[in-house]
């Protein structure tokens, strides 16, 4: 009688702690750190912190209090305490910082370091994309004296040795626009990247090139970002930020289309294309081209070989 | 329990322990020298590369330094020679500007993002920095690249490629290594099973003949050869069964002495009560002589009775004994005093004669008695006129030493080992004349020995016999 009790009161509190791990699960998907240096300031080191769940503004201001909190043992702020942080001011998905002058008194590779851990602390709060500095009342200058503008996710790198073997050589014709702009020109292009990164995104950093003598030239306007791209059944669905509107009339826009579609359709995997412009549908690209519709590989604008 | 009892006794065999001994002392230097040869092979791999690398790349810095590569990267030259060496290394090269910014990467990858690697910094406070990662697989170097004339430091030259090679290599020899590895080990372990079978052979075949032995179906000797430990052991058996033998036959001997001599005395006494009975009108002098012959019987049977208890006695106190500090001087003035009486009877002259005061720990009684039957056997076995007894005492730091020395008729040479033995007479034919039990000297060496003395004898046939005596002052326990 005494054993079945005591079967059941295991069996209860077993589903209990199931419950609760799916509960709180559900709150932090994944781990959030705080980063700060060593004492040596020569490595960004990330302490586990647990991020309530809040506004954007809420957590931004939770990260930055914990950023300038004493890490102890072996560690320091990222930002030494001498500079002070004024104030932050977050628009859309850009967070800019204001810091006082004695930022500036900060050695070169602490502020980068600093810099570095600041951001990649404060990206981690849904929905900011972009961190700004400013000095003073002017935006942080770097070391050259080049204006060092919004920092994203792609902007730092650190442990680049350990990523050597998952990068591979790839291989695959790029068309980009002639320099008339009025033809495609199929260049050979080897390239390098992740492999697990996917290919179709290679392309189209590719294809964001100039080619050397000004031979030929990207199709694609010089801000436009790609947002995303996947590949199903064949189709692949490329989503450009709104810098793909920003026309460069030189090139025609049947050329602009093609390099994308001609370049993408080059991959085994992909028959068709499909351009979107900041997720939204029912757009005509310059007149001529409905973004609803899937494109397929057109070789007529391709510029012929000279014998 | 008895079933962990069995367990245990398993491994504390010797054919278990020679097993495991061979064993490990064959796997653990195998294994040994497998680490530590894989491992200064990958080293010294790594190291070779380092030192390849290093030296080229040093070169291409002092270049882009010179030219002030970091800062427009125009220079066909020094892109050919980054170039180069990346294919030649097949490694990725970056150049990392003062703003630590990647301003060249071979891969493209990377370019114009900002890299915050400790290896980086390291190298821009002018330390070279080489690793080899065995967790990810690639050798990095990170060395500063330094402005010749000011030598501060103005950038980074960083190289990384994969360490496949090197760990291809390394897992080559690994797997070679393993293969041979599993195969001695195998045989490692069935010749140490089979050594420590063959090393075990002779100490089975021992155990066998001893259990032929035990049950009675061999009664000579058992000879194990095989090796020295067991011929040792053999002869050591042998002996030892053979002196088991000796007091076996000797305690038959015993038990069937006492028989006899007890038997004697009740013999004669029944004889002398049943000539007495037969006679119908006897005169009560012969009654008085008979009685008078029968007394004596009964006294000499209790003589020996009494014997034969102080011995039995004497073997169990073995451990026992009552000590207490005795002035040996006064202590043979006494014993030679009693038996001096019987002395003048049989016309012996008697002498003591002591060098110096000796005091010593000893059991008064016994010894009492041990010194007693020495000193009445000298006077027993002695001529009818003209012998004497000389009893002389003497002692040094350690012991005293004590001597009974006769004229008499002296022992022949075969019988002096044998007198020590229980009912040993020398002359069997004249023992009754002569009286005694025959115990009287079994007795006294049972009481030197209990002292941890000693007990010597020499004596010549017709000439006379001396017993030397040597007792240790201090009693030791």
């Amino acid at each position: 009688m005494r054993k079945k009790a005591g079967w059941c009161i295991l069996f209860f509190l077993i589903c209990l702690l199931t419950g609760c791990g799916t509960q709180s699960q559900k709150e932090e998907q994944a781990q959030t750190y705080v980063y700060y240096l060593n004492s040596e300031g020569d490595k960004i080191e990330g302490v586990e912190y647990d991020l309530p769940y809040g506004t954007k503004k809420e957590q931004v201001n939770k990260l930055l209090k914990a950023l300038q909190k004493n890490p102890g043992e072996g560690r320091q702020t990222a930002i030494p305490n001498y500079v002070l942080l004024v104030s932050s001011k977050i628009e859309d998905n850009q967070l800019t910082l204001f810091f006082n002058d004695s930022y500036g008194n900060m050695d070169r590779s602490r502020e980068v370091l600093a810099r570095a851990a600041v951001v990649r602390t404060l990206l981690q709060v849904v929905d900011i994309d972009f961190v700004s500095f400013q000095v003073g009342d002017a935006p942080l200058k770097d070391h050259k004296g080049n204006f060092v503008g919004a920092m994203g996710a792609d902007t730092f790198v650190e442990n680049v040795g350990q990523k050597i073997n998952s990068i591979t050589e790839q291989e695959s014709i790029i068309y980009y626009a002639s320099k008339n702009g009025k033809k495609l020109v199929p260049v050979e292009k080897k390239f390098y990247a992740l492999t697990n990164a996917p290919v179709e995104k290679a392309i189209i950093e590719q294809l964001m090139e100039n080619g050397e003598d000004g031979e030929y030239q990207s199709a694609l306007p010089k801000e436009t970002k790609l947002v995303s791209t996947s590949t199903v059944d064949g189709v692949c669905f490329v989503a450009f930020d709104e810098g793909f509107l920003n026309q460069n009339f030189a090139i025609k826009e049947d050329v602009v289309i093609y390099s994308i579609v001609n370049s993408l359709c080059e991959l085994s995997t992909v028959n068709k294309v499909q351009i979107s412009v900041k997720g939204e549908s029912g757009q005509i690209y310059r007149e001529k081209f409905s973004l609803d519709e899937m494109y397929e590989r057109n070789l007529d604008i391709v510029k012929k070989k000279k014998q | 329990m008895s079933k962990i009892r069995k367990e245990k006794s398993k491994f504390n065999s010797i054919q278990f322990r020679v097993f495991l001994l061979i064993l490990l002392f064959g796997l653990i230097p195998m294994f040994a020298v497998r680490i530590v040869v894989l491992r200064s092979f990958e080293e010294r791999e790594v190291a070779a590369k380092n030192q390849e690398i290093s030296n080229q790349s040093k070169i291409l810095a002092t270049q882009i330094a010179a030219s002030d590569y970091l800062n427009n990267l125009d220079s066909e030259v020094i892109d050919a020679q980054i170039n180069q060496l990346s294919n030649v290394y097949d490694g990725r090269i970056m150049l990392i500007d003062s703003t630590f910014t990647i301003v060249k990467d071979t891969y493209k990858m990377d370019e114009g993002k900002v890299i915050t690697s400790q290896e980086v910094v390291s190298s821009f406070r002018g330390e070279t920095n080489s690793r080899y990662d065995r967790e990810y697989g690639f050798l990095e170097m990170t060395l500063p690249i330094t402005n010749p004339g000011q030598k501060d430091v103005i950038g980074v030259f960083a190289i990384n490629m994969s360490a496949d090679t090197i760990m291809a290599n390394r897992d080559f020899y690994r797997n070679r290594a393993n293969v041979c590895l599993i195969i001695l080990t195998i045989l490692v372990f069935f010749g140490a099973a089979g050594s420590s079978e063959l090393i075990i052979v002779p100490l089975k075949k021992l155990r066998f003949a001893l259990e032929q032995k035990k049950h009675g179906l061999v009664d000579e000797e058992i000879h194990v050869g095989g090796s020295s430990e067991t011929e040792i052991l053999s002869n050591e058996i042998n002996a030892l069964v053979a002196d088991m033998k000796l007091v076996d036959a000797s305690r038959q001997e015993f038990v069937s002495n006492v028989s006899h001599e007890l038997k004697t005395p009740i013999t004669s006494m029944k004889v002398l009560a049943d000539s007495l009975l037969s006679q119908e009108d006897a005169p009560a002098e012969l009654y008085r002589e008979f009685m008078e012959d029968i007394a004596n019987e009964v006294e000499r049977e209790s003589k020996i009775i009494d014997d034969l208890l102080s011995l039995v006695k004497m073997d169990k106190q073995a451990a026992k004994p009552t000590i207490t500090l005795v002035n040996i001087n006064e202590f043979l003035e006494t014993i030679l005093k009693r038996i001096q009486p019987i002395a003048e009877k049989a016309g012996v002259e008697l002498v003591l004669e002591s060098f110096r005061p000796v005091s010593a720990e000893i059991d008064e009684v016994k010894l009492s008695l041990a010194i007693s039957n020495l000193v009445e056997n000298a006077v027993k076995y002695n001529k009818e006129g003209g012998g004497w007894v000389h009893v002389t005492l003497n002692a040094d730091h350690q012991f005293f030493y004590l001597t009974v020395e006769d004229n008499g008729i002296g022992i022949p040479e075969d019988s002096i080992e044998r007198i020590f033995e229980r009912f040993y007479r020398v002359d069997k034919s004249h023992s009754r004349e002569i009286g005694g039990t025959g115990l009287g000297l079994a007795i006294t060496r049972n009481s030197i020995l209990l002292h941890r003395g000693a007990i010597k004898v020499h004596s010549e046939l017709g000439v006379g016999t001396t017993f030397s005596v040597r007792i240790p002052l201090n009693y030791i326990s």
